[in-house]
């Protein structure tokens, strides 16, 4: 007999598994950050870090307007348009 | 009907059951083969497209269409007259406010509860009685199912994968009730929330595992003894206190008869859930969780609660909810004291409220 499958398409079926090209170092690096709204002191003690460990380090902090929901995409289109990395925060 | 699905050959049932689980293509209990027959005589009764698309599931972002739908009902073991209850609660659940992206994720235990109200009730057989929340009935627990299934398939929320929820509960398998409209003294949750009186619907609530409460006596005692099993510092609605903050309570049949002798309305009794449940801000700052470094660090009575609660008071009574009107009550069970608590995850899959549509043609 014949059965079928249960599993539904998805945009991100084919996605690409695989990391884009390291930084190296983080010198004059601009680092996006897109904090889900609980991780104000964790970001701080990330942006601290930074500060600490390397030169000219820029991070650009913006919050998610819901917690527990993906970023809007407009978000998203600006902190990939403006960094060399991104640090990402999920939600609970 | 052209059904677009992958057909895979499997030799019989056992086999099909084997490659499903193999697959991952169910959560861990075997299913109900859905051979092309089987999902066309679903599809056909509810007369809908098997290429509608209601939506994308989180956090896969899977497309639930009818058909996909439909599969997902066949291995869940329901009957066609089910499937547009399962239309209506995927419908429901897909609603931007509803947040099934955070209730697929979440790293709570709540999960989401189907109500289903009207004529359909009786016609389908689901059960508001004995065991409400239990087994035993066929359209509860593949209703229930079907909607798992879906969520499964389509959203790919794999515990310990997206799905960060830390225990879960029971209700993950199947989580599906209906309201005893008939002994209630009120108007059903699904009036309550604008539907016509006579039709048919669901609720989805992403709620915690029913606790049971033991009460009797005034309707006084009994909802002094549901507040005290409310007012439960740890719980997810106190700490995350805001808008997304619901709550349920069920009251039996056999406590509910009280409340229609003594006149008190449905706005009554929820005003008094409200207003009598409340819990001091120290007994909830001092489980630590509000500002858990492993959740960033920040401080959700800072960041989230309401600006109207003094913090500056370490008595200051904290709600369940933002107000009233979030507190869902519904009558059902069986004929013993036994009434539940459920609460609500905080932070979103509040209840949203569908009409099931009738099939088509």
């Amino acid at each position: 007999m014949k059965v079928l499958n249960p599993v539904g398409e998805s945009k991100f079926a084919n996605a690409k598994d695989e990391t884009a090209a390291r930084l190296g170092r983080f010198d004059n690096k601009v680092i996006g950050v897109i904090d889900d709204g609980a991780g104000k002191a964790y970001f701080d003690r990330i942006k601290q870090l930074f500060a600490e460990n390397y030169k000219g380090v820029q991070v650009v902090h913006r919050v998610k307007p819901l917690l527990s929901s993906p970023a809007p995409l407009e978000l998203i289109d600006e902190i990939a348009g403006i960094s060399d990395a991104a640090i990402v925060g999920t939600g609970i | 009907m052209e059904l677009k699905s992958e057909r895979i050959d499997v030799a019989d049932a056992w086999e099909a059951v084997e490659l499903y689980f193999e697959r991952r293509w169910t959560d861990g209990l075997a299913i109900v083969p859905p051979t092309e027959e089987r999902v066309e005589r679903m599809i056909r009764y509810s007369g809908r497209d098997p290429r509608e698309i209601l939506g994308e599931v989180p956090p896969y972002y899977g497309i639930a269409t009818i058909e996909k739908l439909a599969i997902n009902a066949v291995m869940a073991g329901c009957l066609p007259e089910y499937f547009p209850v399962v239309i209506a609660a995927m419908e429901a659940m897909l609603e931007p406010r509803h947040n099934l992206n955070g209730t697929q994720c979440t790293q709570s235990g709540a999960e989401p509860l189907i109500i289903v109200n009207g004529p359909i009730v009786k016609r389908l057989g689901v059960n508001f009685a004995e065991s409400v929340f239990g087994r035993g009935y066929r359209a509860n627990g593949t209703i229930g199912r079907a909607v798992r299934l879906a969520l499964w398939n389509l959203g790919r929320n794999f515990p310990g994968e997206p799905d960060r929820s830390t225990t879960s509960h029971p209700g993950s398998w199947s989580y599906c009730i209906a309201e005893d409209e008939e002994r209630s003294p009120w108007e059903p949750l699904h009036v309550e929330k604008g539907l016509p009186k006579g039709s048919d619907a669901v609720t989805v609530f992403c709620c915690e595992a029913p606790h049971p409460v033991a009460v009797h006596g005034t309707v006084k005692q009994v909802l002094q003894g549901l507040c005290d099993a409310i007012a439960t510092p740890g719980a997810a609605n106190y700490v995350f206190l805001g808008d997304g903050a619901e709550l349920l309570v069920t009251i039996s049949p056999l406590n509910v008869a009280r409340f229609r002798e003594e006149g008190w309305s449905k706005q009554d009794v929820k005003h008094y859930l409200w207003d009598h449940s409340k819990v001091p801000y120290h007994r909830i700052k001092q489980l630590g969780i509000l500002t858990a470094v492993e959740m960033g660090g920040s401080d959700f009575a800072e960041f989230r609660w309401p600006k109207w609660i003094d913090k500056s008071d370490p008595n200051y009574p904290v709600p369940a909810t933002l107000s009233p009107d979030d507190v869902h009550v519904v009558v059902c069970g069986g004929n013993g004291d036994w009434c539940t608590v459920c609460h609500g995850w905080g932070y979103g899959g509040v209840a949203i409220t569908k009409e099931i549509k009738a099939p088509r043609g």
